[in-house]
């Protein structure tokens, strides 16, 4: 079975940084999934939500940069899901 | 009967339920319209009915496929999810909850599974479809809940997160029912009862548990 607790970042946090505004950097999830309210954090930035996905749609998007050795990889707090990468 | 026909039964049911889902998210689409939600997610409720509708299609190839004298099954011409009194912004609000961190959390978890076993060309091509969607999915009621969540107290939902729960559970009893004692249909994306069962448990205990715990609705354990 694939691994809960990449379930948990990819879909409740990448949803709740897509909720709330792109957040760039996640809160540290503990193993019982327990976190502090990113909600809470960055609810001022909720409108920018409307400007911002936090969906990696490809090496174009805003989700990537300049890795070491010039690779294209994902801005720190930021997970590609299935199907999309930098 | 023959496994091809065993499993064309459960993507009969399955395309019934994605022109369901199809209709509710267009529902939610109009709700958080008319509740001055983010456009954003207005946008993504849009999409994700037409992902629904694209879905169906999907699990028709299928069943062409595997089994083509099986015609559709007659979806719910208007299903509801929510209190039929409550407010735009509520009823929205449940929809996404139940419709997103619930049954789209639950069929992301499956689908991985599912995708792990999938042999038949037209079964493997559809999960593959459908599983990115769902990730989609299933983060639209994790972001409007943490977006309501940001603003007021969204512990009203609690009391209705175990019916959520129940509801979400049987629709996949299909895939329970119809692969018991049946030989193994994982190639054509059906699984085993009890990994249905572990993969159900694991998610509810792992991902949407804690996930609305982050905002204050507690669900009791079983």
């Amino acid at each position: 079975m694939n691994d809960p607790s990449k379930l948990f970042r990819v879909l409740v946090m990448g949803g709740a940084m897509l909720g709330t505004a792109c957040v760039s950097a996640p809160a540290e999830v503990g193993s019982d999934g327990s976190t502090p309210d990113a909600a809470a954090d960055n609810g001022e930035d909720a409108g920018a939500v409307e400007d911002e996905l936090c969906f990696c749609p490809g090496p174009e998007s805003t989700c990537c940069e300049a890795g070491p050795g010039g690779a294209s990889v994902p801005r720190e707090g930021i997970m590609c899901c299935w199907g999309t990468s930098c | 009967m023959r496994d091809e026909a065993r499993a064309a039964r459960i993507w009969q049911v399955r395309e019934r339920t994605e022109h369901e889902a199809a209709s509710l998210f267009a529902t939610l689409a109009s709700d958080l319209a008319a509740s001055d939600a983010p456009s954003a997610l207005t946008e993504l409720a849009s999409r994700c009915a037409e992902d629904e509708r694209a879905h169906a299609i999907l699990c028709r190839a299928i069943i062409d496929d595997l089994y083509p004298e099986l015609p559709p099954l007659a979806p719910d011409p208007s299903p509801l999810l929510g209190p039929p009194s409550a407010s735009a912004e509520r009823r929205a609000l449940y929809t996404s909850v139940a419709l997103g961190c619930v049954t789209e959390s639950l069929s992301t978890a499956l689908l991985l599974e599912i995708r792990k076993g999938a042999e038949r060309p037209s079964v493997r091509h559809a999960v593959g479809i459908i599983l990115e969607d769902e990730v989609r999915h299933a983060r639209l009621g994790w972001a409007h809940l943490a977006y309501v969540a940001a603003q007021c107290d969204v512990r009203w939902l609690a009391p209705s997160i175990p019916g959520m729960l129940r509801a979400a559970l049987a629709t996949e009893r299909p895939d329970i029912d119809g692969a018991e004692g049946a030989s193994c249909l994982a190639a054509f994306g059906i699984l085993r009862a009890s990994d249905v069962e572990r993969i159900c448990r694991a998610t509810v205990d792992q991902v949407i548990r804690p996930g609305l715990a982050m905002h204050g609705i507690d669900v009791p354990l079983d």
